[in-house]
C-alpha cells in the first residue's frame, strides 16, 4: 500500500504566538517551526501502517515556502520514505493548493491520502475535503484508525459516543483526528538519513494547476484577551459565589 | 618455614608439577576471561596515572570503600580476611619457591612476619566465621547466598587452618629452618598438643594440604565470583577518573552509525571487566532507590546479566569474525523497563566496594534504545520533543523564559555586558511557578551581598541533561553547544546554577565539547559568601528544618558540606538529617535521569518513600531543605500525597536565607 | 441578500447551534433553513444533494454550524462550488457585498478578522451568536441526501465502552477535572456531575491517577493528555507544573481550591478559594439553571 500525506509546516504548538506589526500577521522572527500536529498523527498513523506491513510505501509532500523543507526532514526522519516539496507563496488560495494536490496525487498514484483534519495556522479543515472534491474520490473526515481490507480499508470515525466506522474502495482519502499512539520520535539515524536524503523541488507554477480560486483577505488580527490576573472569588457564601461565578462564565466569558 | 624437602629432589618437582596445574589452570582460565573481555570497544582509562595508584592504595588496599555505613561489620570482617589472604600469599609463594628452587623471599624469617602471618591467620579464621554465620544465619535481602561462597570460604579457612597446623607441627617436631622466627601463635597454641613423633607426620599432611589448597584455589578462582580478589586490582585501576556526573561523549555523533549499547560488543572492556569485578554483595540493590520502591530495576543483575551472557556467549563471539556475523548477544535479560526506572542517583555507585560503574551502562542501554530505536517511553518523548522545540522539558514557550526576572529588574547580558556571574536559570526556575520563587530568592541574596551577575532571558535554554540521561546524546550536544555559543557571545567565564542538574552537566560535562567555565552551585557560593562575610543573615523564627540531599550536589559532585554549613548558619534554624538516609546515603526524590518527565505506575513513588522516611525520623522538623528545583517539586508532590503539608514544608534553602536577609 | 442554512438535528430537535444561525440569518436577509435527510450524515450524498440545491437557489451565503459534521460537509462543499470559505467563524458582519468574519487562527493563540468574497460558505462555532430567549422555531425545508453519489460503505458504529456518554477528553469543550483536594474516588460525583451540567468531560491531576482513584486516560497534564478546551475547571487541583503544562491553553480556566496561595490560581482566569466540598454542589447547581434559561 502507498500512503501520501500532504502535511504543512506551521510554527510549533510551543510558540507563544504574537501580531507583527502590520496587524494582519503573524510575527515569524525566532519562531519554531514544525509539522502541523494532526499532520503528525497522519504520519504516526501511517507510520504504524507500515510497521504492520513492512511493504507499505509512505510519502510526503508539502505545497508552501522553501523552509517548509525542514518539515519534510522531520517527516523523513520519523520514517517516511519519500518527499517532496512545491515551492509556492503562502498566500496561495486554499482551493489553488488542493488543485496543484491533486496533480501531485495523480502523478505518485497512492491507495490512500490522510490529511491532517486542519493545519494549525489558518485552522480550516479545508484541504482534505477539498483535495478529495478535486480528485472526485470519496473522503471520512476525522478518523483515529485504519483497518485494511482486500483492495478497501475500513475508516474508522470519532464521533459522540464512539466510532463510525467506513469502508472505503481505494484510492481514498481521510482527513486524521488522532493516532493511536503519539507521534514517534525520530530515531538518530532516521535523522542522519533524512538529513542526506534528496528532496525534489518544484515550482507551484510549474503544475500548470488553475489558481482562479476565491481567497480569503486578513484584515486585521489580534491577541485574544490577555490572561491578565484573573478574578478571584473569595470569602462569600457558597451559594451565592457559585451564582456569581456562573453569571461571569455566560455573560463575561461567554462559555456556558 | 620450610619445605621438607629439597630443591628438585622428587618432592620438589611434584610441587613444580602441582603448581604447573594449579597456576596453569588460572592462567588458561584468565587468558579466556581477558580475550571475552576484548570483545567489548576500546575505551581509553589511562588519564590520571597517580590518582589511579591512589586508589589502588586506598580503595583497593586499603579496603575503603567497603568500610562503610551501615556494613561496618561484615567490611572489617571482610578487609581481615583480605589483608589476611594477601600476607598468606606471600608466605604461600615463599613456600612455593623455596620447595621448587630452594630460594626465600628475602625478610620472610623476620619476627615481624612471623608474627604478622600467625595474628592474621587467627583473624581471618574468627572473620571467616563472622562472614559464614551472616551467610548463613542472617543473609542480607540482597546477597546471593550461593555455595559459591561457602566453597571459597571453606578453601580460605582450610588455608588457615592447615597453616596453623603445619607451623605448630613443625615446630614441635623442630622441622622448621633454623635462623626463622618459630611461629608465635600457632607454636604457642598448638605446638604441644602434637607429640614429636605424631608432629612429624602431621606436619607433611598439613603442609601438602596447605600447597595443595593454594593451588585448587588458584585453579577455582576464575570460575567463581572470587575472582574479583584478582579483578579488583584493575577495576580499580582503571576506574572513571573524569567526574561521576559525566557521561561519556559520542564523538563525531553526525557520522557514527551505531549508537549506545545493544549487544556486549556495544559496551566497553572495562564495562565487562565490571562483570567479572562484581561480588554479588548486592549493596548497590541495597541502596537502588527504584529497587526499593517495586520497580523492576535491580542494578546487580544489570551487571551479572552482563557478566552471565558474557561467559555464555564469549566462546560463541571469539569464534565469529568480529564485525562479519551480527552479535546474536542481545541484551535479552536487561528489559527496557529496568533501564527506564533508573533515576540516575549514583547510590549504587556509591555503594559498590570494587568500584563497578552501573549507571555508565544502563544509559548506554538507554542511548540505544533512544536513538537507535526511538524506543524511550512516550512521555520522555514528549520531553525532548518540547526541548527540541520548546527550549525546556514541559513545553512552555519559550519566549516566557525571562518572565520571571523582569519585575525584579534583572538585567539580561545584553543590558550588562560585563557582568561578572551568569546566572544559569534553568528550566524549572525559569516555567514551574514554585521554582521561580527560589530564581527570586537567589536573585535576593546576590544582591544583598553586592554580588555581580546577569542572566540569558530567552538566550538560556535547556542544559540538555534530561535528553542525555534519557539516552539522547544528540539532543544533549545540540542544546549545549546552543549554549556554549551564546556563553562564548558574552564572554561568560563564571556560572552560578541553583539547580544541580544544570550545574553537574555545565561543570562536568560542557568541558566535553570545549566549555569550560568556573562553575558553583548557589549553595557553594551562598556558603562562600556568608564566610566572607559579604552576606548577613538575621534572626527568624526558631525551627527545625531537615536537609534534603539532592543526588547531583551530593553523591554526583560531593557537595554534601556547603548546603549545610548556609543552613547552619541561618540563626534560628536547627538543622536535622533524615536518618539514616542523608549524606552518601542520601535517598533520590525520584525525579533524575529524565524520570521527572516519565510516568511512575509501579510500585510506591520514590518521593512518597522519601516523605515516610522522613516522617520516620520523628525529628520535629517543620521544613525539609533541599537545593534542587526536581527535588522540590517532587517533596511537595509528596507532602501533598501523604497529606502532611501542613505539618512539613518543602522549600529551598535560598529561600530560608532570602527570608531572613538583614538589610 | 439571500441565505441558505443548513441545520442539524439531534435527539429530534434541531440543535441549538442551528437555531443561533437560523436567528442571524433571519436578522440579515432572506433565510432558508434546511435540513438534509439521510439516515446518518456521509459527505458525497450530502454534498451532492447541498450542491444541487445552492446552484438552483443562488444563495449568497450559506452558513453551517462548526461541528463535526458540518465543518466537513462545508468544507467539501465550498470546494465543489468554488466558493469562499471561513470555517469555525465566532462573529460575523455583513457591509454590502462584503462579508466579514472573525474566526480564531493559530490554535486560537490570534483572533483574525477576515473579508470574505461573496457568494460564501460558512461554518459558525456553536455559541458564537447570541440567540434571543423568545426565538421561535423556524421552519425547516427538508431535502433528501442524494445517496445515488454515495462510494462510501457504512460498515457498523462501534459504541465506546467505558466512558459512556461523556465525552472523551481530547474532544471536549468543557472540561472538568479533580485533584487531591477531592479527598477519595467516593466524591468523584461532585465532578462527574458538574463535567454532566456543563456537557463537559471529566479528567484528573496525575495525583489522582496515580493514587487509583481515576483511570489512566483521564490524567489531563505533562505526562497525561494535553487539553485545550474553551472551558477548564480545576476542582482541588494545587497546579503543579506537571498539570499546568497539560491545560494552561485552554480559553477560559476556572480553579477552585482552598489554598489562596496554590499555583493553580496564577493561571485561572476565574478563581474560588473555597472547600470543593461547599461550592462545587452549589456551583453545578447554578449551572444547571444558567444553561436551562
Amino acid at each position: 500500500m502507498k500512503i501520501l500525506i500532504p502535511l504543512k509546516q506551521v510554527p510549533d504548538s510551543t510558540v507563544r504566538v504574537s501580531v507583527a506589526a502590520d496587524g494582519k500577521s503573524i510575527k515569524t522572527e525566532g519562531v519554531t517551526w514544525s509539522i502541523s500536529p494532526y499532520d503528525e498523527y497522519a504520519i504516526e498513523m501511517a507510520l504504524e501502517r507500515k510497521d504492520a506491513d513492512a511493504s507499505t510505501v509512505v510519502a510526503v509532500v508539502t505545497v508552501g515556502p522553501a523552509r517548509s523543507r525542514d518539515a519534510l526532514r522531520q517527516a523523513l526522519a520519523m520514517g517516511c520514505d519519500e518527499a517532496s516539496l512545491v515551492v509556492a507563496e503562502e498566500t496561495a488560495a486554499p482551493l489553488a493548493v488542493a488543485r496543484a494536490l491533486a496533480k501531485v496525487v495523480e502523478e505518485a498514484k497512492p491507495d490512500l491520502v490522510l490529511c491532517g483534519k486542519q493545519a494549525s495556522d489558518d485552522d480550516q479543515g479545508f484541504i482534505g475535503p477539498a483535495l478529495a472534491e478535486v480528485l472526485g474520490w470519496a473522503h471520512v473526515a476525522t478518523i483515529t484508525k485504519i483497518v485494511p481490507a482486500d483492495g478497501a480499508a475500513e475508516l474508522w470515525r470519532e464521533v459522540e459516543g464512539g466510532h463510525e466506522v467506513w469502508k472505503a474502495k481505494l484510492p481514498a482519502l481521510a482527513t486524521v483526528h488522532k493516532s493511536e499512539k503519539e507521534p514517534r520520535y525520530p530515531s538518530l539515524p532516521g535523522i542522519m538519513k533524512a538529513k542526506k536524503k534528496e528532496i525534489p523541488e518544484r515550482a507551484f507554477a510549474s503544475l500548470n494547476v488553475d489558481s482562479s480560486a476565491p481567497a480569503l483577505e486578513i484584515v486585521a488580527m489580534e491577541p485574544p484577551p490577555a490572561r491578565g490576573a484573573g478574578k478571584i472569588l473569595k470569602d462569600g457564601d457558597a451559594k451565592q459565589t457559585a451564582q456569581q461565578l456562573a453569571t461571569l462564565l455566560r455573560d463575561e466569558a461567554k462559555v456556558l | 618455614m620450610t619445605a621438607p624437602t629439597g630443591p628438585f629432589v622428587p618432592g620438589g618437582a611434584i610441587l613444580l608439577a602441582l603448581a604447573i596445574l594449579g597456576f596453569g589452570a588460572f592462567f588458561w582460565r584468565a587468558w579466556r576471561l581477558y580475550r571475552y573481555m576484548r570483545l567489548g570497544r576500546d575505551e581509553a582509562r589511562i588519564d590520571h596515572p597517580w590518582r589511579r595508584l591512589r586508589d589502588e592504595l586506598v580503595v583497593y588496599l586499603g579496603q575503603r570503600k567497603l568500610l562503610k555505613r551501615p556494613y561496618y561489620v561484615r567490611g572489617i570482617a571482610h578487609a581481615f580476611i583480605f589483608w589476611g589472604f594477601l600476607i598468606i600469599t606471600i608466605g604461600t609463594i615463599d613456600l612455593l619457591i623455596d620447595g621448587i628452587v630452594g630460594f626465600h623471599v628475602p625478610g620472610i624469617g623476620s619476627a615481624l612476619f612471623a608474627w604478622t602471618i600467625d595474628i592474621f591467620a587467627v583473624l581471618v579464621l574468627a572473620s571467616i566465621a563472622v562472614a559464614a554465620a551472616r551467610r548463613a544465619y542472617f543473609p542480607p535481602p540482597r546477597m546471593h547466598v550461593a555455595r559459591d561462597g561457602y566453597v571459597i570460604l571453606g578453601l580460605i579457612g582450610l588455608l588457615m587452618v592447615t597453616l596453623l597446623v603445619f607451623e605448630g607441627a613443625g615446630k614441635s617436631a623442630g622441622l622448621l629452618e633454623k635462623g626463622y622466627t618459630a611461629p608465635p601463635i600457632a607454636g604457642a597454641l598448638l605446638g604441644s598438643i602434637f607429640s614429636h613423633d605424631a608432629a612429624g607426620i602431621v606436619f607433611p599432611v598439613a603442609w601438602w594440604t596447605h600447597v595443595v589448597t593454594v593451588l585448587a584455589f588458584a585453579a577455582y578462582l576464575p570460575q567463581s565470583k572470587h575472582l574479583h580478589i584478582v579483578t579488583t586490582l584493575p577495576n580499580v585501576f582503571f576506574r572513571k577518573q573524569t567526574p561521576r556526573g559525566q557521561l561519556s561523549l559520542i564523538e563525531d555523533i553526525e557520522n557514527q552509525e551505531t549508537f549506545g549499547a545493544a549487544s556486549l560488543r556495544d559496551l566497553s572492556w572495562k564495562q565487562l571487566l565490571d562483570g567479572y569485578t562484581c561480588t554479588e554483595c548486592g549493596r548497590c540493590s541495597d541502596n537502588c532507590p527504584a529497587l526499593a520502591t517495586g520497580k523492576p530495576l535491580d542494578p546487580q543483575r544489570i551487571v551479572l546479566d552482563v557478566r552471565d551472557q558474557l561467559l555464555r556467549d564469549g566462546p560463541k563471539l571469539l569464534a565469529e569474525a568480529k564485525g562479519e556475523i551480527p552479535s546474536p548477544a542481545h541484551f535479552t535479560e536487561t528489559k527496557p523497563e529496568e533501564l527506564w526506572a533508573c533515576t540516575t542517583c549514583a547510590a549504587c555507585v556509591e555503594a559498590c566496594p570494587v568500584t563497578i560503574e552501573h549507571i555508565d551502562k544502563i544509559v548506554d542501554m538507554r542511548r540505544y534504545l533512544a536513538l537507535m530505536e526511538g524506543a524511550a517511553p512516550p512521555e520522555a518523548q514528549r520531553a525532548m520533543t518540547n526541548i527540541e522545540r520548546a527550549g525546556n522539558p514541559w513545553g512552555e514557550p519559550r519566549e516566557t523564559r525571562g518572565d520571571w526576572a523582569k519585575e525584579l529588574g534583572v538585567p539580561t547580558y545584553t543590558e550588562k555586558p560585563d557582568a561578572e556571574w551568569l546566572y544559569f536559570v534553568g528550566c524549572a526556575a525559569s516555567v514551574d511557578r514554585r521554582n521561580q520563587k527560589v530564581a527570586r530568592a537567589l536573585v535576593q541574596v546576590l544582591r544583598a551581598a553586592g554580588v555581580s551577575f546577569a542572566i540569558l532571558g530567552t538566550e538560556e535554554t535547556c542544559n540538555g541533561d534530561p535528553a542525555r540521561r534519557i539516552g539522547n546524546e544528540y539532543l544533549w550536544q545540540v542544546q549545549a553547544q546552543q549554549n556554549i555559543e551564546t556563553f562564548k557571545k558574552y564572554g561568560v567565564r563564571k556560572v552560578i546554577a541553583s539547580c544541580p542538574h544544570c550545574f553537574n552537566t555545565i561543570a562536568n560535562e560542557y568541558p566535553q565539547l570545549g566549555g569550560s567555565y568556573e562553575v558553583v552551585h548557589a549553595l557553594q557560593l551562598v556558603d562562600r559568601l556568608i564566610a566572607e562575610g559579604k552576606l548577613k543573615v538575621g534572626r527568624g523564627m526558631a525551627e527545625a528544618v531537615a536537609y534534603h540531599d539532592p543526588c547531583y550536589l551530593g553523591r554526583h559532585n560531593g557537595v554534601y558540606d556547603a548546603p549545610r554549613a548556609v543552613l547552619d548558619a541561618v540563626p534560628g534554624v536547627q538543622r536535622v538529617e533524615i536518618e539514616p538516609y542523608h549524606r552518601e546515603r542520601g535517598f533520590c526524590c525520584g525525579a533524575g535521569g529524565g524520570r521527572m518527565w516519565m510516568e511512575e505506575k509501579v510500585g510506591q513513588r520514590v518521593n512518597h518513600r522519601r516523605i515516610d522516611q522522613l516522617l520516620a525520623t520523628n525529628s520535629g522538623a517543620t521544613k525539609v531543605a533541599s537545593g534542587c528545583p526536581f527535588c522540590l517539586i517532587m517533596l511537595e508532590e509528596g507532602v501533598g500525597a501523604k497529606g502532611v503539608q501542613e505539618q512539613i514544608r518543602p522549600v529551598d534553602v535560598l529561600e530560608l536565607v532570602a527570608g531572613r536577609l538583614e538589610s | 441578500m439571500k441565505i441558505l442554512v443548513v441545520a442539524e438535528r439531534r435527539d429530534g430537535g434541531l440543535r441549538r447551534v442551528s437555531l443561533e444561525l437560523a436567528a442571524k440569518a433571519k436578522a440579515l436577509g432572506e433565510a432558508t433553513i434546511l435540513e438534509i435527510a439521510g439516515d446518518r450524515y456521509s459527505p458525497l450524498p450530502f454534498v451532492s444533494a447541498l450542491a444541487k440545491k445552492v446552484e438552483a437557489e443562488k444563495p449568497d451565503l450559506v452558513m453551517l454550524g462548526a461541528t463535526l459534521n458540518g465543518r466537513d460537509l462545508g468544507a467539501r462543499l465550498a470546494a465543489r462550488l468554488g466558493r469562499a470559505y471561513a470555517a469555525d467563524v465566532t462573529a460575523l458582519a455583513v457591509s454590502g457585498n462584503t462579508l466579514e468574519v472573525g474566526r480564531p487562527m493559530y490554535a486560537g493563540k490570534v483572533r483574525a478578522k477576515v473579508r470574505v468574497q461573496m457568494p460564501a460558505v460558512i461554518t459558525v462555532r456553536p455559541g458564537a451568536i447570541p440567540l434571543a430567549e423568545s426565538a421561535a422555531s423556524p421552519d425547516v425545508v427538508k431535502l433528501e441526501a442524494d445517496t445515488s453519489a454515495e462510494k462510501l460503505e457504512f460498515v457498523k458504529f462501534a459504541p465506546v465502552a467505558s466512558s459512556g456518554k461523556r465525552v472523551s477528553l481530547a474532544e471536549a469543550r468543557v472540561i472538568v477535572s479533580g485533584g487531591r483536594g477531592l479527598k477519595g474516588p467516593e466524591n468523584w460525583h461532585l465532578v462527574e456531575d458538574l463535567a454532566d451540567a456543563l456537557g463537559g468531560a471529566v479528567g484528573a491531576s496525575r495525583a489522582v491517577t496515580d493514587a487509583g482513584w481515576r483511570p489512566n486516560e483521564e490524567q489531563v497534564g505533562q505526562t497525561g493528555k494535553t487539553v485545550t478546551p474553551d472551558l477548564y475547571v480545576a476542582l482541588g487541583i494545587s497546579g503543579a507544573i506537571q498539570h499546568l503544562a497539560g491545560m494552561t491553553s485552554s480559553k477560559v480556566i476556572v480553579a477552585v481550591n482552598k489554598d489562596p496561595d496554590a499555583d493553580i490560581f496564577k493561571v485561572a482566569d476565574y478563581g474560588v478559594v473555597a472547600d470543593v466540598f461547599e461550592f462545587v454542589p452549589a456551583f453545578t447547581e447554578a449551572v444547571r439553571k444558567a444553561r436551562s434559561s
